[in-house]
């Protein structure tokens, strides 16, 4: 009796307390589990970016208090060509450098893709060598490419010359600069290629074997099977390309910085737009013109990605 | 206790505490920053911290060493939030933008004796006629030349373009002239070329007068002879890594911290150094870098900053700092023909040379101007985009709206 009053009691009062409690403990845990993540968030990405935005509405050498200019920097940045000659330059060259690095990359990653997954041994073999370049310092990529520029010592050019064909000033002539970096661009492939040979492999090998069956050659295989059914490989790949590309910096810096005050090479031609970025924050220490210059890039590559999801297809349909 | 002992005690206390009182304010201390140095450096450096404790006892220095390359993010971040040194090592550049700031401290009337320095290191603190801070070490451009290609060093710019046209060789590679490495434009570019701008008797800028001289003759000269050097030195020599130490470069511009490297890499190079050519009618010229020492307005023991910074400049300290410390040249005439040298002819032709050093422009934009508008106009000039007087004039047109001179 006391028994059957003490379960009523329970299931009518206490029940409901008891859980509730189990959850709140569940949760107060769960809390905690996600705190260092939220922590890190709050201070060490969302805090610099809010600051950051207020930073770009002030003129602040980062030794006296931030003066509120409001769109100062924004329309200086735009419009002074005698204060900032070479922002909308440092654009063009970044513009110029996603042009041709990205498509390249991509197609050097893709025949690496298909090349590897072609083979039948030492699959892994490749795909470690060919990822090395990604983990590599900058700084030993960077002296490496070099000396492979060199132009009386580069092995590229002695292999030009082996050829028959010129050699060339890869690093000293303006034009070639941007080719120089994109050329080190695609031999640094290596994660496009791992992620293309991860779309190559969820391909069913059905649509392949029915293709043969009804005489599809080889090259019909590619362009109507691996093609469309890498497509959101592709679009994953163009997205986190072109945010990688328009922000190139570490190649550049350690190439044409060497000597100090060397803004980007021959004729600036190499003077990428995070380049000159860090020239105005740690050279010049125009920190609020380097703010409203990251905001600048945060919004153009919003568009271009928003154009992207827009235009770009990004299913196998 | 008995009241005799708690007397004794009470007046024991009361002496003691007297004392720490007083020898706290006898006794002072200042944070020092500098460049981090590494293994004897840094033991040559404590070396002098003790040296100084001991002439002034009682007060300490603190030595902060922080790595080159954050060295001025650092400070710039330690003053935002107000974290000042009492002094600090300053590049030279920054003493004008500092000053802008209102953060330095003028050096006392009368502590320093200005006629111990070489005048173009200590020009490189002064800000509209005040001394903000002390030359601690300096450096400059000098001529290295292939000995067994260059025999007849050219004193002037004529009889330097007569030796280039004589050691071109095209067939065996052999640039008469080099730049090093992508150091034709740019702002590293343009601080080597002031040098042959003071080599010509001409000057960047009067900030005196607020005058931009770049389109002046001696300064057109000065890139003209760049320009016309480039006619015995392909880029495609100059260009290649080490091009003066492979025997491919009869002569390079370049500063004191190539010694090492070619003493110890290319042992078999038959190499000398000599002073920068001057054109006919002008007088030997270099430019200058190295590093100045400052205290800042906010410290509250300047006298015992001073004092340590002058320390630094006293012969024996000022030697041990540049050659032991920083790897650079004393600013302290009266060791410039020391027994340091120990007959070392390359050393001693630089030292010769840093007494024709010409302070760069104190303007506080002068980094900007120098890496984004002369370092564009070597590099139209030199790229053959303009003749060095569109080039020049371009750029002082530029300069001129940028200050607002």
């Amino acid at each position: 009796m006391f028994r059957d009053t003490l379960k009523i009691v329970y299931n009518r009062y206490l029940k409901k307390i008891t859980m509730s409690s189990f959850r709140h403990g569940e949760s107060l845990i769960g809390i905690l589990f996600v705190t260092p993540v939220v922590l890190y968030f709050l201070i060490f990405l969302l805090y610099p970016v809010l600051g950051a935005l207020y930073y770009s509405f002030t003129e602040w050498n980062m030794r006296t208090r931030p003066v509120w200019v409001g769109l100062w920097n924004y329309k200086h940045l735009l419009f002074d060509r005698i204060n900032y000659p070479y922002f909308w330059h440092s654009l063009g060259v970044t513009a110029k450098y996603t042009g041709i690095a990205v498509p390249l990359s991509f197609v050097t990653a893709l025949v690496l893709a298909l090349l590897i997954n072609a083979v039948q041994r030492g699959q892994d073999f490749f795909k470690v060598a060919f990822y090395l370049p990604v983990i590599t310092a900058g700084a030993a990529v960077a002296t490496m490419w070099r000396w492979i520029y060199d132009p009386l010592y580069g092995l590229l050019n002695i292999g030009l010359k082996a050829v028959g064909l010129q050699p060339q000033r890869w690093l000293g002539e303006p034009r070639m600069i941007i080719p120089a970096l994109a050329i080190i661009s695609a031999w640094q492939c290596g994660f496009a290629m791992i992620v293309f040979l991860a779309g190559l492999a969820s391909i069913p090998s059905r649509l392949y074997e029915a293709a043969e069956i009804d005489g599809a050659g080889a090259w019909q295989k590619f362009r109507y099977i691996t093609l469309p059914m890498l497509k959101p490989t592709t679009f994953f790949l163009l997205v986190t390309g072109l945010i990688a590309a328009f922000q190139v910096f570490d190649i550049v810096y350690v190439l044409f910085r060497t000597g100090g005050g060397t803004i980007g090479g021959p004729g600036q031609a190499g003077l990428t737009y995070v380049l000159s970025l860090f020239d105005h924050a740690f050279r010049y220490y125009e920190m609020g013109i380097a703010c409203a210059m990251s905001f600048i890039l945060f919004v153009i590559i919003l568009i271009v990605t928003c154009l992207q999801f827009r235009f770009v297809p990004q299913s196998y349909e | 206790m008995s009241f005799k002992r708690f007397v004794g005690l009470t007046v024991l206390l009361v002496v003691g505490a007297i004392l720490t009182t007083t020898l706290a304010a006898f006794g002072a201390s200042i944070d020092f920053w500098i460049y981090e140095p590494s293994g004897p450096a840094g033991e040559a450096l404590e070396q002098l911290r003790a040296d100084f404790e001991a002439l002034s006892p009682g007060n300490t220095v603190n030595i902060i060493p922080i790595p080159k390359g954050d060295f001025n993010t650092k400070l710039n971040t330690a003053i935002a939030v107000g974290e000042v040194p009492d002094a600090s090592y300053l590049d030279q550049p920054l003493v004008a933008q500092f000053v802008e700031d209102g953060l330095l401290d003028p050096v006392p009337e009368g502590r320093i004796d200005e006629s111990i320095f070489y005048q173009g290191a200590l020009n490189t603190n002064r800000v509209e006629g005040i001394l903000y801070g002390l030359p601690l070490t300096q450096t400059c451009t000098a001529i290295y030349y292939n000995k067994d290609l260059v025999p007849d060093i050219p004193e002037t710019w004529d009889e330097l373009i007569q030796v280039a046209e004589e050691v071109y060789d095209p067939d065996k590679q052999i640039a008469a002239f080099g730049f090093s490495w992508g150091h034709y434009g740019g702002g590293w570019g343009a601080w080597l070329w002031h040098s042959f701008v003071a080599a010509s008797g001409g000057q960047l800028l009067d900030e005196e007068n607020q005058v931009v001289s770049f389109a002046e003759q001696p300064v057109i000269d000065a890139l003209q002879l760049w320009v016309d050097l480039l006619a015995y030195s392909p880029f495609e020599v100059i260009e290649s890594e080490n091009s003066f130490q492979t025997g491919h470069v009869a002569m390079m511009i370049s500063g004191p911290w190539e010694i090492g490297g070619l003493r110890e890499s290319w042992p078999d190079l038959n190499w000398g150094v000599a002073l920068i050519p001057r054109k006919a009618e002008a007088d030997f010229g270099t430019n200058i870098g190295g590093d100045n020492g400052v205290v800042y307005a906010a410290s509250e023991n300047k006298g015992l900053a001073w004092a340590w910074l002058k320390f630094l400049t006293l012969a024996e300290p000022n030697v041990v700092l540049s050659r032991d410390v920083m790897g650079n040249f004393p600013i302290n005439l009266t060791v410039a023909k020391g027994d340091w040298l120990a007959g070392d002819e390359a050393l001693g032709a630089f030292m010769e040379q840093m007494k024709y050093a010409q302070t760069r422009p104190r303007v506080k934009e002068w980094l900007k101007i120098n890496d984004e508008i002369l370092g564009a106009a070597l590099s139209e000039a030199l790229g053959g985009e303009k003749t060095p007087t569109e080039a020049l004039n371009d750029a002082a047109e530029k300069v001129k709206q940028l200050l607002g001179w």
